[in-house]
């Protein structure tokens, strides 16, 4: 397979901003999210279906503000995912055939220690928790580290997903497949 | 066997929370922590190298968060609660072990075996308390020989 | 071809853990046996045909490593795919389980590492992404 072609910018780019989610099964879209810190992108890909959606969530639990996660899901970890996930299966995919691909969950401040809240790395525990429960396995993860926006894309058509970090980019593939 | 270098047990519990539980614990505890009392504990045994004792203590609805976790549950019985929280212990104490000794020393470990909450006059080697939004956790480590 | 399994671990949720892991790895899972110390593993492989066994090393009556050395030692079960899965840091004793044939996966373990090990060891693919995604008591959220 030779290397995808990654634009910094297309035509047919979807755009997913913070607390947002998009899903789509347009081939020739390209979901896409920026200036990932602490929060998670959560990509997910049916290739059966050729559905892709794409999650840029900021909080791990809403258990802190519900009248927030009521207004908007895609703010927290426990609402958004299952919003994600419902959403990709209205478009036809199916939770068996789901890849799951996650970035983002990096610390606050140069020093791990230095980051109170930890909010990065609640983030992605409360997914891991919420995935184990549902019986999904992450496909790929690059997550945690020092505070460096990352940007993710994730190819609607082929579900290849592409992450730039500090000017390197990295592909990402589901494990296993 | 002596140790070179400092015991890293706040960094190891807080990563077994972590990455066994999936609960991510802070170093400190905030006001309304300090004082909610420990509840259950566990101790394991070990021999080798050295030979003690590590203590795990927690407050009420920590247990239930482990086992719900580690199980992908909503409501784990207290058999099941029991067994993961032994086994949180017997991980912790494993991977401590291995740290402190730099993967060289081999250990036995003893089934987890469960102990009181109130504490020993003994003193630890090692002591730390780390906060979870389910409420608190102390963690000692006692080596009677060797070390 | 389904895999008949033989998980060994003094805990239960610790068995559960791993059980739920291969069921969501897209094995075909036969068989699944479950023993808490390496007595009552050793017994399991006496009275049943077993393809893959996951192995922990501290527990009761016969540890880990003595396990793997009895069935090492059968003819009838020396090539049988192991995979150790302990708090093990000690560099000579994993090399010692290598050396045996087994894999070996650190606790506290990500499933998808567990996943991976035993892909690999068993040969097998998960090539569809098919996997039998559980709710074991209905508890899903999606």
């Amino acid at each position: 397979m030779t290397a995808p072609a990654f634009p910094l910018r297309r035509d047919n780019d979807v755009v997913v901003g913070m607390a947002e989610l998009k899903c789509s099964r347009e081939p020739a879209e390209r979901l896409v999210t920026y200036a990932l810190g602490s929060c998670l992108a959560v990509a997910v890909h049916d290739p059966a279906a050729g559905v892709a959606g794409l999650l840029h969530v900021m909080m791990p639990d809403s258990v802190i503000d519900p009248g927030k996660a009521a207004a908007n899901p895609a703010m927290f970890v426990d609402t958004g995912v299952p919003m994600l996930f419902k959403s990709c299966y209205a478009l036809g995919a199916k939770k068996e055939r789901m890849t799951v691909i996650v970035a983002g969950g990096a610390h606050q401040g140069d020093n791990e220690e230095d980051d109170r809240f930890r909010i990065g790395k609640r983030n992605f525990a409360a997914l891991r928790k919420l995935l184990w429960r549902n019986g999904v396995m992450i496909g790929a993860a690059e997550v945690g580290g020092s505070r460096q926006p990352r940007t993710l894309w994730m190819d609607v058509g082929s579900g290849e997903v592409l992450l730039k970090v500090n000017g390197r980019e990295l592909a990402l593939k589901p494990a296993g497949g | 066997m002596t140790l070179t270098r400092p015991v890293p047990l706040q960094l190891t519990a807080a990563a077994t929370f972590e990455d066994l539980a999936l609960l991510v614990p802070l170093d400190y505890l905030v006001e309304e922590q300090r004082d909610v009392p420990l509840t259950h504990g566990v101790v394991v045994r070990f021999f080798g190298p050295m030979t003690g004792r590590l203590e795990l203590r927690v407050s009420e609805g920590v247990t239930r968060a482990v086992a719900a976790n580690m199980l992908g549950l909503d409501e784990p019985s207290e058999q099941l609660q029991a067994d993961a929280f032994g086994e949180l212990a017997n991980v912790l104490t494993g991977n401590l072990l291995s740290l402190m000794t730099h993967a060289v020393g081999v250990f036995h470990l003893r089934p987890p075996t469960r102990i009181g909450a109130e504490m020993s006059a003994d003193i630890p080697v090692a002591e730390t308390a780390l906060g979870l939004e389910e409420g608190r956790v102390n963690v000692r480590l006692f080596i009677t020989l060797g070390g | 071809m389904a895999l008949n399994v033989l998980i060994v671990d003094d805990s239960a949720v610790m068995r559960t853990m791993v059980l739920r892991t291969l069921r969501l790895s897209g094995l075909p899972l036969g068989e699944v046996h479950e023993a808490p110390d390496g007595q009552a593993g050793l017994e399991v492989l006496q009275a049943h045909w077993v393809d893959l066994v996951l192995l922990d090393l501290n527990m009761p009556r016969m540890n880990g490593e003595e396990l793997l050395g009895e069935i090492r030692g059968n003819p009838e079960t020396a090539s049988v795919a192991v995979i150790v899965v302990s708090t093990e840091g000690s560099d000579a004793r994993i090399a010692l389980i290598h050396k045996l044939g087994a894999g070996f996966v650190h606790k506290p373990f990500r499933p998808e590492q567990l996943r991976a090990e035993i892909l690999q060891l068993t040969g097998m693919q998960d090539d569809a992404h098919e996997t039998s995604a559980v709710a074991a008591d209905g508890s899903g959220d999606f």
